[in-house]
C-alpha cells in the first residue's frame, strides 16, 4: 500500500499569524492502513492541539480489532460504529487531561503510540508537512517495502504528547462523552445508508460495489454548504457549566477517518472533512461529502450521537483519499461544472484525484509534490489549512 | 505524473457576501469645498479598482452596494446605477468584488438609517439562502454601514434609542444566530450614541481614516475572522485594528 499525506498552512493563516491548525496521521499496517484527517477549529486558542489529539486518538484505536475481509458487512458496520465512539471517548479523555482535569490516573496508551497489529509495512509510504511554501518545518519520509513494523506518518506532533493523566478504564466517561450512544447505529436514518451511495453526493459516478450501513445522524446528507457557519460556538456556550467541558471548546477540532483493508472501507467522521475511493476503473467517489448541517466538533456536545461511521465494499478498490474542508474548493467540482443540478451535490475533480494517484504512485508515495501544489499561489486562494492523506492499493 | 498532474476541481470555491451601505444624505456634501461624498467617490473607485491584486478576496467575496438618504437604493450592475430596491433583480445585486463598478453618488436629502439596515439584512437573508440553494459553500455575510449622521425619520427628525430597539435587537439576533456580522463606521461627526444603540459593540469611530483606509480595514476582517468566530470577537478585531491604525497615522503625522 502507498500511504502518503500532506498539510499546508492556509494563506489566511498566514496572514493573521496562526499556525497551521490541520493535522493528518497514518498507519501503514501492510495490507491494511488507517488514515486520519483533523481541521482545529480556526477560532480556537489551542485547536491545532485537538486536532494532533484527534487524529492519534482515531490511529490507535482504529487500528485495534480490525475486522477480516471475509468478515460479513454487519461485522463491519458494528466495529467501526463502535470505534467510533471510542475514539470521541478517547478525544475527550486526552484533551481532558490536556486541561489538567483528570489528575492521577495512570498512563492509558496514549494517542500518537503506534498501537496496532505486528504485520509487516509494505510499499511505500510518505509524508510531508510544513508551512506555506518557502518556509521550514518541511518533512519527507519514504520508506521502501518490508519494513518490520507498522508505520506512522502524519503532521509533526508538536503537539501533545497524549500520554495525558487520565483514567485507564477503556469505558472510563468524560465530560461530553455521552453514555446513551451506547449504540448510535441508526442505518435507517440516513437515505443512503443502504447500497454503495453513502452519505449523498455519488451522482454521476458508478456506484462502488456494496457499502454497509452507515451510523450517525442523517441530517447530514442534504447540504454541503453550510461549512461556515459550524455549531460548536453555541454549543460550547452550552456546556460552560462546567467549566472543563467549557474550556473542551478552545481545543475544538473535526475528524474524518479510515480504515483501509481491500475491499473494504471504514470512515469514521465528525465535521466536515470528506473521503473519496477512487476505483481501478479511474473513477472517483465521494462517498463521505461534506456535511449538510452545520458541522460539528470532536468537543460539541453530543459528539458520539453525531459521528458518522459507515463501511464500504468495494471490490475494485484503488485507493482512499480524505481531505479537510480547506480542500473543497481544491478536490471538488460544483456540479455545474458537469451540467448537473445543484441538488446533485459537490463531486470530486477527477483532475485532482486521478492526478494525486498517479503522480503518487509514479513517484513511490513521495508527498513532496502533493505539498508542493498545496502551497501553490493556485491552492492559496482557498485561504484555509489544507490537509490531504490517502492509501494507494499495490497495482490499483 | 509530474506535481502539474494535480488538477484542482471549480465552481466549489467558498462565498461569502459583503453588503456595504453608504450614507449618501446632505451632510456628506460637507465641507463645501472638500465634500466627503467627492472623496468616497475617489476611494470606492480607487479601492475597487485595486482588488484585483487580492485572490482570496476575489476568490471568495461577492458584493452589494446601498445607499441611504430620503430613499434607500441598491446598485444595480447591469444598468450600472442604483434603483429602489423593489425595482431591482434580486439575483444579480451581488457581483464578484473584483466585477463591481461603483457609481458615482451624489449626497443629498435625509439619514433613512433604519430602513437602509433592514433591507441590508433582507437582502443577507436572501442572498445566503439563494446561495445554500444552489449548493455552494457559503459564509455568513458581513454587512457595513459608512455613516457621518444620525438615524432620521421620514421627516428628518431624529430617531430616539426607543425608535431604534426594533432594528437593533434583529441586528443582535442574527449575529446570536451566526446569520450575518453587521458593522457601523461612523466618520465626521456621527451621532456614535446613537450609532451604538443600533449596535452596541459594532460601532467604531474613524473620523481620522480616509475611506480607502477604511474599506482596507473591513474587506481585511473578512479575511481575518474564521468562519466560526463569534461576531463579537470579530467587532473587537475591528476596533483593536483601528485603534492601532489611527494610532499609526498619528505618529507618523508627528514626524511630519
Amino acid at each position: 500500500m502507498i500511504v502518503a499525506g500532506a498539510s499546508v498552512q492556509g494563506t489566511a493563516h498566514l496572514a493573521r499569524g496562526q499556525g497551521c491548525q490541520d493535522a493528518f496521521k497514518a498507519v501503514d499496517l501492510g495490507g491494511t492502513a488507517v488514515l486520519a484527517v483533523s481541521d482545529g477549529a480556526g477560532s480556537r486558542d489551542r485547536s491545532a492541539l485537538g486536532a494532533h489529539i484527534a487524529v492519534d486518538a482515531a490511529c490507535r484505536l482504529l487500528t485495534e480489532g480490525i475486522p477480516d475481509a471475509q468478515e460479513p458487512p454487519e461485522a463491519w458496520t458494528r466495529w467501526v460504529a463502535g470505534r467510533g465512539r471510542r475514539v470521541i471517548e478517547e478525544y475527550l479523555r486526552a484533551a481532558t487531561g490536556v486541561l489538567g482535569a483528570g489528575a492521577g490516573g495512570a498512563d492509558s496508551g496514549a494517542p500518537g503510540a503506534d498501537a496496532g497489529a505486528g504485520a509487516a509495512g509494505t510499499g511505500a509510504m510518505a509524508w510531508a508537512s510544513g508551512r506555506r511554501a518557502g518556509s521550514a518545518d518541511v518533512h519527507a519520509l519514504d520508506t521502501g517495502g518490508g519494513t518490520a513494523d507498522p508505520r506512522a506518518l502524519g503532521t509533526d506532533a508538536s503537539a501533545p504528547d497524549s500520554r495525558v493523566p487520565g483514567t485507564d478504564s477503556p469505558d472510563s466517561r468524560v465530560p461530553g462523552a455521552d453514555s446513551s450512544a451506547a449504540d448510535s447505529r441508526a442505518p435507517a436514518t440516513d437515505s443512503s445508508a443502504a447500497g454503495s451511495r453513502v452519505p449523498g453526493a455519488d451522482a454521476g459516478t458508478a456506484g462502488t460495489g456494496a457499502a454497509a450501513g452507515v451510523s450517525g445522524p442523517g441530517a447530514d446528507s442534504a447540504d454541503p454548504c453550510l461549512r461556515g457557519s459550524r455549531a460548536d460556538s453555541a454549543a460550547t456556550r452550552t456546556v460552560s457549566a462546567d467549566p472543563v467541558a467549557a474550556d473542551l471548546g478552545a481545543l475544538a477540532a473535526t475528524l474524518t477517518a479510515a480504515v483501509v483493508a481491500p475491499p473494504w472501507v471504514a470512515f469514521v467522521s465528525l465535521g466536515d472533512g470528506f473521503g473519496t475511493l477512487l476505483t481501478r476503473d479511474d473513477r472517483c467517489h465521494l462517498v463521505l461529502p461534506p456535511p449538510a448541517a452545520p458541522a460539528a466538533f470532536l468537543s460539541s456536545p453530543g459528539a458520539a450521537l453525531r459521528v458518522r461511521t459507515f463501511a464500504v465494499w468495494e471490490p475494485d478498490l484503488a485507493g482512499v483519499v480524505l481531505s479537510t474542508d480547506g480542500c473543497a474548493a481544491l478536490a471538488l467540482d460544483h456540479p455545474a461544472v458537469h451540467r448537473l443540478p445543484p441538488d446533485v451535490g459537490p463531486l470530486p475533480a477527477a483532475g485532482f484525484f486521478l492526478g494525486l494517484a498517479a503522480t503518487l504512485r509514479e513517484n513511490h508515495g513521495d508527498a513532496e509534490p502533493l505539498r508542493r501544489r498545496l502551497s501553490g499561489p493556485e491552492a492559496g486562494r482557498t485561504g484555509d489549512d489544507l490537509t490531504v492523506v490517502c492509501a494507494l492499493v499495490e497495482g490499483g | 505524473m509530474s506535481v502539474d498532474g494535480i488538477g484542482f476541481g471549480s465552481g466549489y470555491e467558498e462565498r461569502q457576501p459583503v453588503l456595504l451601505l453608504l450614507d449618501t444624505s446632505a451632510s456628506m456634501g460637507r465641507p463645501e469645498e472638500h465634500p466627503r461624498i467627492d472623496e468616497l467617490n475617489r476611494a470606492l473607485t480607487r479601492w475597487f479598482d485595486g482588488v484585483r491584486a487580492q485572490e482570496r478576496l476575489r476568490t471568495r467575496v461577492e458584493v452589494c452596494l446601498l445607499t441611504f438618504d430620503s430613499a434607500v437604493r441598491v446598485h444595480d450592475p447591469g444598468p450600472g446605477r442604483l434603483v429602489p430596491v423593489e425595482e431591482a433583480d434580486a439575483d444579480r445585486l451581488f457581483v464578484p468584488v473584483d466585477s463591481m463598478r461603483p457609481p458615482t453618488l451624489r449626497a443629498e436629502g435625509l439619514t433613512r438609517l433604519t430602513d437602509a439596515v433592514e433591507t441590508a439584512l433582507d437582502l443577507a437573508r436572501a442572498r445566503y439562502r439563494a446561495l445554500q440553494r444552489q449548493r455552494v459553500p457559503v459564509r455568513r455575510p458581513f454587512v457595513w454601514v459608512l455613516t457621518d449622521g444620525a438615524p432620521s425619520d421620514a421627516r428628518g427628525r431624529p430617531l430616539d434609542a426607543a425608535a431604534l430597539e426594533g432594528t437593533a435587537g434583529r441586528v443582535r439576533q442574527g449575529e446570536v444566530r451566526g446569520e450575518w456580522v453587521f458593522q457601523v463606521i461612523g466618520v465626521h461627526g456621527a451621532d456614535l450614541p446613537m450609532l451604538r444603540v443600533l449596535a452596541p459593540k459594532a460601532t467604531s469611530p474613524l473620523a481620522d481614516l480616509d475611506f480607502g483606509r477604511i474599506l482596507d480595514l473591513l474587506f481585511q476582517s473578512t479575511d481575518d475572522s474564521s468562519p466560526d468566530q463569534d461576531a463579537d470577537l470579530v467587532h473587537q478585531q475591528v476596533n483593536d485594528r483601528a485603534a492601532r491604525l489611527a494610532r499609526m497615522d498619528r505618529l507618523e503625522s508627528d514626524l511630519r
